[in-house]
């Protein structure tokens, strides 16, 4: 009894996991979709893409960082496309300016 | 899922099962009603009739009837009670009241219906994900809700002034997150205990842990979700009759 309960509260919460979230990675077409700022669909971001506005990369959650484009947006970091196959068609693993930095990182966009 | 309705369901018919078989939990709440109403109150006793004692087992069982009922909530009673609610996802969170009316199926057993209302913050955790499927993270105390429920609540027996009792029924209510513009109909169980302590005879405390499962319907493309949440409330507890 107690082992299947255990099993389906589990069952329950894993089956509402997301990768992504209204501050970083939903899908978008207008900010009100979005905790801060919607980069609207578009070849660099396919499907749209919910960010953040960042300084430096620790004004971003984890698993992003802070890219030197529209002022400074977080986007996923990455080793390669695959990890960015999650965002959909489209999406690539493309080294971009750290905002601020002055050194490249690899990050998730069109 | 189907597993735990049909556990719960279980649980359910068995309490009934046994709280039909025992004609000791149907008999009147009232501890002054004659055993045989039809049988004379000044009858002699026949002169060489054996005498029939009860049984040490029943005479003890009788006892604890009588003290079972000493501090027994009545025929029907009513209950207001505050609290706390954690939600989460789709599930309202926020502060919980809640009113119980009771009616006394058998000794030991009442029927408890709930109207709980859940107010949290209305703010925006719904998002397209990127298979752009809707879905919706909101935390512990967001979210409105209504539920009503009906339960079969069971008092054991007193541990000192704390009389323990728990509580398994089925809910159904309205839920809405109010800058999602998201709401939803709601199914659940519910499984609850919690202690009951006696103030003056018609007046007792009560405090009681109300878990809840179970699914709801959502709209703006949400679809079947599942409900999980929690309660934990206080109040007061009145006898009506």
């Amino acid at each position: 009894m107690r082992s299947a309960v255990v099993a389906i509260v589990g069952a329950l919460l894993a089956c509402q996991h997301s990768d992504v979230s209204r501050e970083v990675g939903a899908r978008c077409n207008a900010s009100a979709e979005c905790d801060e700022r919607c980069l609207a669909p578009s070849n660099d971001y396919p499907g749209g893409f919910c960010t953040v506005a960042c300084g430096s990369r620790s004004d971003c959650p984890s698993d992003t960082t802070c890219a030197d484009r529209e002022g400074g947006i977080c986007l996923f970091e990455c080793t390669g496309d695959d990890a960015c196959a999650f965002l959909g068609v489209g999406w690539r693993c493309i080294a971009t300016d750290l905002h601020g930095g002055g050194i490249k990182v690899m990050v998730c966009r069109g | 899922m189907p597993r735990l309705t049909a556990i719960a369901a279980g649980a359910a018919v068995a309490l009934v099962c046994a709280t039909q078989a025992d004609p000791a939990r149907a008999q009147p709440a009232n501890p002054d009603a004659p055993a045989n109403p039809d049988a004379p109150a000044d009858a002699p006793a026949t002169p060489g009739a054996p005498v029939a004692s009860a049984p040490p087992a029943a005479a003890a069982a009788a006892g604890e009837n009588s003290t079972a009922s000493d501090d027994e909530i009545g025929d029907q009673g009513i209950s207001a009670q505050v609290g706390l609610a954690g939600g989460g996802r789709v599930t309202p969170g926020g502060a919980r009241i809640a009113g119980h009316y009771l009616y006394q199926l058998a000794e030991r057993d009442w029927f408890d219906g709930v109207a709980g209302f859940t107010f949290g913050s209305g703010s925006a955790a719904c998002f397209r994900d990127r298979m752009d499927q809707r879905v919706c993270s909101h935390g512990l105390a967001d979210g409105v809700g209504v539920e009503v429920s009906a339960s079969i609540r069971r008092l054991f027996a007193p541990q000192g002034a704390f009389r323990p009792f728990a509580r398994i029924g089925i809910g159904i209510g309205l839920a809405q997150f109010s800058d999602d513009d998201v709401a939803g109909l709601t199914v659940t169980l519910h499984g609850a205990g919690g202690l009951r302590v006696k103030v003056t005879p018609a007046i007792a405390v009560v405090a009681e842990g109300d878990l809840a499962l179970g699914f709801g319907t959502f709209s703006r493309g949400i679809g079947l979700e599942p409900q999980i949440g929690f309660a934990v409330t206080a109040g007061a507890e009145f006898r009506l009759r």
